[in-house]
C-alpha cells in the first residue's frame, strides 16, 4: 500500500514537473521574438553552420578530376589535398605566395583607402573645402560599383605596350607610356582596391569627426595650441578608433575581392588567395580550393575578432565624447582654391573618369584606335555583324540576353534584399527584445558568421552542399534558388547589424504600451515598430539589394549559363574578349544601380550611408 | 559546454549521413561509348524525336551551333520547343557532370572542346557518351573514336609585321623564339589554366615523340644540344618552363590577345584561334591596323589543332532529336547553309561560310577561301591527344604551377 501511494506520488510529481515543463515551454513560445529566435536557430545552423562543416569533409575526398592525380577511386578518402597545400613542394606557389600577396596588396589598400578616404571626410566635415555637397555625392560612387570597375577601367586607361603589345587611353592623351609595375600587378591592384573602399573610410571617419566635441579643439587653440599639434594630438587620436575600424574593415574586404587581381594580376602572372581559389575548383584539384577557402574563413574571423574588439573600444569612447553644438570649421585660406580643385581631381579620377572610359570603349568599332572616325553605337544598337567580325551578337540594348539577365539580376537582388532585409529586421527585433540570454546571443553570432566568409569561399561551399541532394532537399544547382538563398544568407549580416543598431534605439516600453493595450504581434509591428524605423529599415533592405546587384565572386562559380546574372554575363564577355560590350554592361549595371540608389533616396529617405555607417 | 558538444555531435552525425547519401547518387548511365555504328538512320530519328516531342537542349561551346539549331529546329521540327546555350568548356564540363549527377534537367546534346577533361571528368564518370551512326562514320571515319569529331580548330602563332618594329616575315621559323631573351615577353597566350586545350597543348609537348621534335629544334635555334633542368624529365617540360620564365604573357581570351597584337608597336605574338585573322582583317578593309600573320614554317610546330565534340548527354529529354541534329550538322546544308535555312531573327543561316579555323569533322564539306584544308594543318600543327593528356595533365598542371 505504502509502495503504491508512494509511486502514484512519484507519478503526479513527474507529471507536475512535465506540466512545468510543457507550461513554460508554452510561456516561452507565446512570445513572438522567442519564437523568432527558434527558427533563426534552426535555419541558419542548417545555412550557416553545417556549410562550414561540409566543407572539411570535401578536403578529405577524392573528386573526379582528381582521380589521375590522386590514384584512387571518386569519392574515397584521401590527405593528398592536405599534404599538396601544406606539406608539398607545391606550397609555396598554392599558398605562400599567394597569402603573402594577398595580405601585401590588402594593407597597402588600406593605407590608400585611409589616405584618401580620411583626408575627404576631414576636408568635408572640418575644412571650409568648395564644393562639398557635389563631391560628398560623387565620392560614394566607387562603393556603389561592381569592384573591379575601378580595375577595368585602370585596363582601359594604362594599358601598356610591355605586356599587350599596345597602349591604353593614357598613352594616346599624352604620348607617354606607362611601366608595366604601373599598369598591372600589385600596385594597381593596390590603388584600386584603395580607392573602392576609400568612400568606406570616408563614412566611418566622417562620422567620428562630425560628431566629434569641437571643444578640444576651440581649448587648444586658446591655449594657442599649433595647426600640427592640434592635429596630431587631438584629432588623430579621437579618429584613431574609427581608423582602426576601417583598416580591419577594408583589409577584410580587399582579401576577399576576387574581379581586381584577376583583370590586373593574371597578365603578369601576380595571383592572390582569391584567384588561386577560383583556378583551384575551376581546375583539376577543387579539393585544394576548398583548403583554400578554409584558409580565407580563418584569416576573416582573426580580422573580425579583432575588429569586434576595436568596435568596442570606439563604442565607448564616442558616448565619452558626444556631439558638439558648434563644430570648428579650419579655414583653408590661401590653400582653399587648390586643395579643392586637388580634392575635386580625386574625386573625379574616382568616380566619374571610369564612367567615360566605360562609355567611350563600348563605342570603338575598333578598340585601342581612339580616333573620332572609329566610334559607333553598334555595340549598343547595332545588330550582330556575323561570326566573322568582332560583334558577333547584337548590340546590348536590342540583346534578348542583356534583358533576360538584366532581368535575372533585378529578381535576384530584390529576393536578396527581401530576404536578408526581412530577416535581418525581425532578427534584430528578436536579438534585442531578448538581449543578453544565451538563446540571443548565439543568433546574433549565427547572422554574423556569414560576414566572416569571403564571398568566393562562401559560394564553394554552398556549391559543395547544395549542388547534391541532401536528405528531402533536392540538388539546387543551377537553380535561382541557391543564388537566392546564398545572397540572402550573405548579406543578413548587413541586414541584421542594422536591425539590432535601429532596435537599441527604440525603447521597448513603446511596444510594451502596445501590449498593454492588446494589440497583436503583427499590428505592433506594422503600426508601432516599422513606421519609427522606416529609414533605417529600408536601408537595411537597400545594401543587400545593390550588394547583390553589383557581386561577382558570390556567384560566378554557383551561375550557369541559365541563370545568368549581368556581372556574369559581364565576366563571359570579359573572358571572351567582347571588349565593347563588357564595358557597355558595366556602364549598365552603373547607371542601374545609381538610379535605383536614388529613388529609394528620395523616396524613403534611407542611403547607402547610413546602412554601411550603421 | 557539454549541451555545445552534444550538438556538434549531432550536427556532425547529420553531415555523415548527408555524406553516405551522397555517395549513392549517380546518375550517369555508365554507358561510356558506343560499340561501333549505330544503325538508325537520320530520317528514323527525326522522326523519333519529333514522336518524343521533349525540348532539345543543347550546350555549346561554338557558337555557330546555336544558329544552326534554330536554322535546324525551324526546318526539320517545327513546333519542338528548343535552347541553344554558349558556355565555355570549364564550366560546361562542371555543369555537365552537377546536372547528370542530380538528376537535373540539363542539355541532350553537348559541343565542347578540351578532350582531357571530357574524357575523365564525362566519360569515364557515364555523364556523356560517344555516339555515331552508319551514315557519320561514313563521312567522318576515324575521327569517330574515341571521342566523335564535330569540328576541328586551330591555334596558331600570329603577329603583325605592320611596322619595323615588330616582327617581320620570316623572323619566326622556330618555337624556341618564345624562350629567347631578346623576344622575352613577346608571345602571349590565353592562361592554360583556364583554357584547357591550350593546356592540352602543353601536355602533349611533353609526349615522347614531340618532345624528341623539340630537342631537334632547339640544337637547330641555339647551335648547340639540349641541357636540361633537373626538374624536366624531357625537352617539353624544359620548353614549357624556358616560356614561362621568358615572360610569357597570359590573356584571359583569344580575341583580347589578338586586339592587342593586331594594334602592337613591338615585337608580339601569340598562340590564337585562326579565326581572329579573319577577323582582324576585316578592320584593315577599313584602315590602317597591323594585319596579322600566320606563320606556317616554324620548327617543329606553328601550334596545334584541336578538335570540338559532339557527345550525347546520359539524361537526354530527347536523345532522338539530339543524334539527327548531329548527324545533320554534318551535312553540307548543316555546315554551310543552303541559303534559303532562317535563324530565329529571319536572318539566312550561313553556318560555317567565310570563317577561318573551322573545320568539319566530314572533310567533304567547303572551307572559307583561301584557307588550308584540314590535312595540311595537321602536318605543321600538332594534333590534340586527349588520351596522352588525360593520363598526363596533371603532372604538366603541376609542373606548371611550380614556375609559373
Amino acid at each position: 500500500m505504502d509502495v503504491c501511494v508512494r509511486s502514484l506520488f512519484d507519478l503526479s510529481r513527474k507529471e507536475n514537473h512535465m506540466k512545468k515543463r510543457w507550461n513554460r515551454i508554452k510561456t516561452f513560445l507565446s512570445k513572438p521574438y522567442n519564437v523568432l529566435l527558434v527558427l533563426f536557430l534552426v535555419v541558419l545552423t542548417f545555412l550557416v553552420v553545417i556549410p562550414l562543416i561540409s566543407i572539411v569533409g570535401d578536403t578529405f575526398l577524392v573528386h573526379s578530376q582528381e582521380k589521375s592525380r590522386v590514384g584512387q577511386a571518386v569519392g574515397t578518402f584521401t590527405t593528398y589535398h592536405w599534404k599538396r597545400v601544406f606539406a608539398s613542394e607545391y606550397s609555396t606557389s598554392l599558398l605562400w605566395h599567394p597569402i603573402l600577396h594577398s595580405i601585401y596588396t590588402s594593407a597597402w589598400a588600406c593605407v590608400v583607402a585611409i589616405l584618401i578616404g580620411g583626408s575627404f571626410a576631414w576636408l568635408v566635415s572640418r575644412s571650409d573645402m568648395r564644393w562639398k555637397g557635389l563631391m560628398t555625392k560623387l565620392f560614394i560612387f566607387p562603393y556603389i560599383m561592381p569592384s573591379w570597375t575601378l580595375a577595368l577601367a585602370w585596363k582601359n586607361f594604362f594599358k601598356n605596350i610591355d605586356v599587350t603589345g599596345s597602349n591604353g587611353i593614357f598613352y594616346s592623351l599624352t604620348g607617354i607610356a606607362v611601366p608595366t609595375w604601373f599598369a598591372y600587378g600589385e600596385f594597381p591592384i593596390i590603388i584600386v582596391t584603395g580607392m573602392h573602399y576609400a568612400p568606406f573610410a570616408y563614412i566611418l571617419i566622417g562620422g567620428i569627426l562630425h560628431n566629434m566635441d569641437a571643444n578640444l579643439e576651440e581649448a587648444a587653440i586658446i591655449l594657442k595650441t599649433k595647426r600640427l599639434r592640434m592635429f596630431t594630438r587631438i584629432t588623430i587620436p579621437i579618429v584613431m578608433p574609427a581608423v582602426l575600424s576601417t583598416i580591419i574593415l577594408v583589409f577584410s574586404g580587399a582579401m576577399a575581392s576576387f574581379a581586381t587581381p584577376q583583370f590586373l594580376g593574371l597578365p603578369v602572372r601576380y595571383y592572390v588567395l582569391t584567384t588561386e581559389l577560383y583556378a583551384s575548383i575551376n581546375g583539376t584539384n577543387p579539393g585544394v580550393g576548398y583548403i583554400l577557402a578554409m584558409i580565407m574563413i580563418v584569416l576573416s574571423v582573426i580580422i573580425m575578432t579583432i575588429n569586434q574588439f576595436l568596435i568596442g573600444n570606439r563604442k565607448s569612447y564616442a558616448t565619452v565624447t558626444g556631439k558638439s553644438a558648434n563644430i570648428s570649421i579650419f579655414h583653408l585660406g590661401f590653400w582653399r582654391t587648390p586643395i579643392s580643385c586637388l580634392a575635386f581631381f580625386v574625386v573625379m579620377t574616382m568616380s566619374v573618369i571610369p564612367l567615360v572610359t566605360f562609355a567611350l570603349e563600348s563605342l570603338l568599332a575598333f578598340t585601342g584606335d581612339y580616333n573620332f572616325s572609329n566610334l559607333t553605337l553598334s555595340f549598343w544598337i547595332g545588330q550582330a555583324q556575323g561570326h566573322d567580325t568582332w560583334q558577333s551578337e547584337p548590340g546590348i540594348l536590342r540583346n534578348p540576353e542583356v534583358y533576360r539577365t538584366l532581368g535575372n539580376s533585378l529578381k535576384l537582388a530584390f529576393t536578396c534584399a527581401v530576404g536578408a532585409g526581412t530577416l535581418g529586421f525581425l532578427a534584430g527585433y528578436s536579438i534585442v527584445r531578448r538581449r543578453g540570454s544565451f538563446i540571443s546571443k548565439t543568433v546574433e553570432n549565427l547572422t554574423f558568421i556569414p560576414y566572416l566568409i569571403p564571398s568566393m569561399a562562401f559560394a564553394a561551399i554552398y556549391l559543395s552542399m547544395f549542388s547534391t541532394r541532401r536528405g528531402i532537399i533536392p540538388s539546387l544547382y543551377g537553380s535561382f534558388a541557391i543564388l537566392a538563398l546564398i545572397g540572402t544568407v550573405k548579406y543578413l549580416p548587413m541586414a541584421s547589424r542594422s536591425g539590432v543598431n535601429s532596435m537599441m534605439q527604440l525603447s521597448p516600453e513603446i511596444e510594451e504600451a502596445g501590449i498593454i493595450m492588446g494589440v497583436p504581434w503583427v499590428k505592433r509591428m506594422t503600426r508601432i515598430i516599422i513606421p519609427i524605423e522606416k529609414a533605417t529599415i529600408v536601408s537595411g533592405y537597400l545594401l543587400p539589394f545593390i550588394s547583390a546587384m553589383r557581386e561577382l565572386s558570390l556567384f560566378v562559380i554557383l551561375v550557369t549559363a541559365n541563370n545568368r546574372v549581368l556581372t556574369t554575363l559581364l565576366f563571359f564577355y570579359d573572358e571572351k574578349g567582347y571588349t565593347q560590350f563588357s564595358n557597355a554592361v558595366n556602364l549598365l549595371i552603373i547607371i542601374v544601380v545609381l538610379i535605383i540608389n536614388f529613388a529609394v533616396e528620395k523616396l524613403t529617405g534611407a542611403s547607402i550611408e547610413k546602412g554601411v555607417g550603421g | 559546454m557539454k549541451k555545445l558538444l552534444a550538438l556538434l555531435v549531432a550536427v556532425l552525425m547529420v553531415v555523415t549521413l548527408f555524406g553516405c547519401n551522397n555517395n549513392n547518387n549517380n546518375g550517369g548511365n555508365n554507358n561510356n561509348s558506343a560499340s561501333g555504328p549505330d544503325t538508325a538512320t537520320f530520317e528514323q530519328l527525326l522522326e523519333a524525336g519529333k514522336k518524343n516531342g521533349n525540348k532539345l537542349t543543347v550546350y555549346t561551346t561554338h557558337s555557330v551551333v546555336n544558329s544552326a539549331l534554330e536554322a535546324f529546329m525551324i526546318k526539320y521540327a517545327p513546333g519542338i520547343d528548343y535552347e541553344g546555350t554558349q558556355i565555355g568548356d570549364t564550366t560546361q564540363v562542371t555543369q555537365v557532370a552537377k546536372e547528370v549527377k542530380e538528376g537535373v534537367k540539363g542539355a541532350d546534346i553537348i559541343f565542347i572542346q578540351d578532350g582531357a577533361r571530357v574524357l575523365t571528368d564525362l566519360v569515364d564518370e557515364g555523364y556523356v557518351s560517344n555516339w555515331y551512326n552508319k551514315e557519320i562514320y561514313d563521312l567522318v571515319g576515324e575521327d569517330c573514336e574515341p571521342l566523335l569529331v564535330w569540328d576541328y580548330c586551330n591555334k596558331v602563332i600570329m603577329y603583325n609585321n605592320g611596322t619595323e618594329s615588330t616582327f617581320g616575315e620570316g623572323q619566326i621559323t622556330n618555337i624556341w623564339y618564345c624562350t629567347d631573351p631578346q623576344y622575352a615577353g613577346a608571345l602571349a597566350m590565353k592562361d592554360p589554366g583556364t583554357e584547357g586545350v591550350n593546356m592540352n597543348f602543353l601536355v602533349n609537348l611533353t609526349a615522347d615523340e614531340n618532345a624528341k621534335k623539340l630537342e631537334t629544334a632547339y640544337k637547330a635555334y641555339y647551335g648547340k644540344d639540349i641541357t636540361l633542368d633537373s626538374d624536366c624529365p624531357n625537352a617539353g617540360y624544359q620548353f614549357i618552363k624556358m616560356m614561362y620564365k621568358n615572360g610569357m604573357v597570359l590573356g584571359s581570351s583569344d580575341s583580347t590577345i589578338a586586339k592587342d597584337i593586331a594594334a602592337a608597336e613591338k615585337k608580339m605574338s601569340g598562340l590564337l584561334t585562326l579565326n581572329k585573322y579573319l577577323k582582324s582583317r576585316a578592320k584593315l578593309d577599313n584602315d590602317q591596323w597591323n594585319l596579322l600573320y600566320v606563320t606556317s614554317e616554324v620548327n617543329p610546330v606553328a601550334g596545334f589543332i584541336y578538335p570540338i565534340y559532339g557527345l550525347q548527354v546520359a539524361n537526354a529529354d530527347n536523345p532522338e532529336l539530339a543524334k539527327a541534329f548531329l548527324i545533320w550538322l554534318y551535312s553540307k546544308e548543316g555546315w554551310y547553309g543552303d541559303g534559303t535555312l532562317t535563324c530565329k531573327d529571319g536572318s539566312v543561316y550561313k553556318g560555317m561560310q567565310g570563317r577561318y579555323g573551322d573545320y568539319s569533322g566530314n572533310t567533304a564539306n567547303p572551307l572559307a577561301d583561301g584557307d588550308l584544308p584540314v590535312k595540311e594543318w595537321k602536318k605543321i600543327l600538332i594534333q590534340e591527344d586527349a588520351k596522352q593528356a588525360a593520363e598526363n595533365r596533371w603532372k604538366v598542371e603541376d609542373f606548371i604551377q611550380k614556375i609559373k
